[in-house]
């Protein structure tokens, strides 16, 4: 098991400092941390399988399957949310502008609507040449 | 107000970058830690930060209905919250996204007189919005689990974005460790083909989990999703299909011009 690796990986989890010295330095991070070279060819490489074979010592994570679902549907009888259901309304818009408070104010906002329709958005297409490890599962 | 309290946190999906600094102080503090993460950084994080902490990893068996094991986590995290602890709960991702168990804990603390509250994590969406180069308000976004997209008379607006949750493993309600069969995607297809042509690009997407990993973004066409791989981790990402259709009395009635 990769000791070293795990103790690298944890210091970062919980250090701004040293996670900065990673984002600005892998290589030389990772040489002050001791890995050994096949734990940074592990951490180097991008894919989930070696990161985790080279922390388990296993070849075939578990955890590949990915991690258990924490929701599921109630298949038999759907409560409505008591949230939802809730009190009468006690507010209602005011039609007379209001001073508005200090409070309220808030942070200015940081998006706008385009008055004339938008086009869908093209997204995700510009990401299609990222190569992404292909899981096997 | 009782000695007992529940606080809940999240992980993030990755761990090693995701971990809020105030919930690392929370599973510091707590008499009593209970976790379930989605690696195994953060469990060696958590048992770091806390000796105390308990896995709840072990109440899922195969076969066994998951709303059952989210009924043995309240159990359990409550036991502890009865004895008078300082209770802390962590779950990967955002606690209160697609955690059955977290908000359940907090409403029977609350109403057996104890203090209990929620903090927020990065969750898969969170990941997704960053990992995609979406921002929900440009089209707005729809969201469901998919199992209750199949089930119930959810309408899907085609110049939204669509995201549908858990798509690998859709109307199945026990725990497979060995994967899911996921017999119920025909009939998501069936829905789905009421709104969007076979044709219509759509991703598969999970968020990373591993420092230096990149997150799974599979694009295809819709009818190509039978044959995609799919793992319990899986979100499908539907972009809108067509322009919105803009209501002219509401433009004119707050003086906007098309």
């Amino acid at each position: 098991m990769a000791r070293n690796l795990m103790i690298f990986l944890l210091e970062l989890a919980v250090s701004p400092e040293k996670h900065a010295s990673y984002v600005k330095n892998p290589d030389k991070a990772m040489k002050q941390a001791n890995l050994d070279a096949e734990e940074c060819a592990a951490l180097k490489s991008g894919d989930p399988e070696k990161v985790y074979a080279s922390l388990s010592g296993q070849s075939v994570p578990v955890a590949v399957l990915g991690p258990p679902a924490t929701y599921s549907i109630c298949a038999v009888s759907v409560e409505t949310h008591a949230a939802v259901v809730g009190p009468p309304a006690t507010y209602s818009i005011c039609a007379v502008p209001v001073a508005p408070q200090a409070a309220l104010v808030g942070p200015p906002p940081t998006y706008s609507i385009c008055a004339v329709p938008a086009v869908p958005q093209a997204g995700v297409a510009g990401q299609q040449t990222i190569s992404h490890p292909v899981r096997r599962d | 107000m009782k000695t007992g309290s529940l606080i809940i946190v999240g992980t993030g999906l990755r761990t090693v970058g995701q971990l809020t600094v105030e919930s690392i102080a929370w599973i510091r503090r707590a008499d009593k830690v209970f976790y379930l993460v989605s690696d195994p950084v953060g469990e060696s994080l958590i048992l770091q930060l806390n000796p105390s902490a308990e896995s709840l990893q072990k109440y899922y068996v195969h076969g066994k209905l998951r709303l059952q094991t989210y009924k043995d986590f309240v159990d359990r995290i409550m036991e502890s919250v009865r004895d008078g602890n300082q209770t802390c709960a962590a779950f990967y991702g955002h606690p209160g996204v697609f955690v059955t168990p977290s908000h359940e804990a907090i409403r029977q603390a609350r109403s057996e007189g104890y203090l209990a509250r929620m903090l927020p994590g990065i969750s898969a969406e969170d990941c997704l919005f960053a990992d995609l180069g979406i921002d929900p308000a440009t089209s707005g976004c729809q969201a469901y689990e998919a199992s209750d997209f199949v089930i119930n008379h959810r309408k899907i607006d085609p110049s939204s974005s669509v995201i549908l949750w858990q798509v690998g493993f859709v109307g199945e309600l026990t725990f497979q460790q060995t994967g899911y069969a996921n017999s119920g995607l025909p009939l998501l297809l069936e829905k789905l083909a009421q709104y969007y042509r076979p044709d219509h690009s759509v991703f598969v997407y999970e968020a990373a989990v591993l420092l230096g990993c990149e997150p799974v973004i599979r694009p295809f066409s819709l009818c190509q999703l039978p044959s995609v791989p799919l793992s319990p981790a899986s979100t499908l990402y539907i972009p809108p299909a067509q322009t919105a259709v803009p209501d002219r009395i509401m433009y004119q009635r707050l003086g906007l011009t098309i």
